[in-house]
């Protein structure tokens, strides 16, 4: 991260120097202000969904479908202790809900706990490639702007293939 | 489809109900989690908000662009989502701004948008999450992770692409 943040910083402010000085410091502030609008927003989501994932939590639903995912997560992560499956079941069914904020936590108790390496890179594929079933913060963002349109069964399938492409290649190149 | 998050909503509030579970203790811890949540993104976001602007202020964000639009258009990926790819493995924030930034110019019913909004919704933030995750482990080392993640990414929107022009 700070490898590439450091390339960036220093190239765009070297050609900002001579082409346009004083831009510089307006941008750069700008940017910063933007931020913290943006910010707002996320606040009003994360605010939603987390007190969403709060009840289900205060109700034990998130752990009965962590039972629900046991079939599937023991296959794909071989050999793992009950624990880390745990965490793993936790991390799917927090994703598969769209709570991806919340899932982080279980993810790193779940590498943290493996015994496995392979398993911790499948767990990071999974993850990278996404397995939302609803993914509420973009349906958040186009529901604010008033849209019309509908991607979910665009998003079903893209969400499928990129976690199946993940996983295929996991087994397949990982030792 | 537009009845999915009330649907959802309701149902929750109602589990909540049945289940005996506080309503407001809910929102209020809830929120307090989101709060700490936001304030612990906030530098985050906003070093990558201060890179970006730089990036496209000085044109350079143009010049990467420019260089990997062939290799995208030859895949049938729209030049509009040349920014969104290149950021979306790098910060989950920046593709966000990126993603509005195209629902503002070209409409959020645009074929672009619906293109973007898709790929987003298949895919995260690879670099983040590999380096969060492994924070934790014995051995750091990302092994395949990052390359497999991006392939599959990519392979996911090129199927965006075609998706968004029959659905």
């Amino acid at each position: 991260m700070n490898a590439v943040f450091g390339i960036i910083l220093i190239a765009a402010t070297a050609v900002l120097a001579f082409a346009a000085p004083e831009r510089i410091l307006p941008v750069a502030m700008e940017g910063v202000g933007d931020s913290v609008t943006f910010s707002l927003k996320l606040f009003g989501i994360y605010a939603v969904w987390l007190s969403v994932l709060k009840i289900l939590e205060k109700g034990g639903l998130d752990k009965k479908i962590g039972k629900l995912l046991n079939p599937v997560t023991s296959r794909l992560f071989r050999g793992e202790s009950e624990e880390a499956l745990n965490f793993v079941n936790l991390n799917l069914g927090a994703n598969l809900l769209g709570m991806g904020g919340a899932a982080t936590p279980m993810g790193i108790r779940a590498v943290e706990t493996m015994r496995h390496k392979r398993n911790s890179i499948l767990l990071v594929v999974i993850n990278s490639t996404s397995i939302q079933l609803i993914p509420t913060t973009i349906l958040s963002l186009r529901a604010g702007l008033g849209a019309t349109t509908d991607i979910m069964a665009a998003s079903l399938i893209v969400n499928a293939l990129t976690t199946a492409c993940g996983i295929l290649l996991v087994k397949l190149l990982v030792r | 489809m537009n009845y999915l998050i009330p649907v959802l909503l309701l149902a929750t509030f109602l589990y909540a109900l049945i289940r005996r579970v506080s309503l407001f203790d809910s929102f209020t811890e809830g929120t307090r989690e989101a709060l700490q949540l936001t304030v612990s993104v906030l530098p985050y976001l906003a070093a990558i908000f201060l890179a970006i602007g730089l990036l496209r202020e000085s044109g350079l964000g143009k010049s990467l662009a420019d260089l990997l639009n062939p290799v995208f258009s030859l895949l049938q990926i729209p030049k509009e989502l040349t920014e969104l790819l290149i950021l979306r493995p790098l910060s989950g924030s920046g593709s966000l701004v990126i993603l509005e930034d195209i629902y503002s110019t070209y409409g959020v019913d645009s074929y672009p948008a619906r293109v973007a909004s898709v790929m987003m919704s298949g895919t995260d933030t690879v670099l983040y999450i590999a380096a969060v995750y492994f924070s934790t482990a014995k051995d750091k080392k990302t092994g395949l992770a990052i390359p497999i993640s991006l392939l599959s990414a990519l392979i996911g929107t090129v199927a965006a692409c075609l998706l968004c022009r029959v659905l």
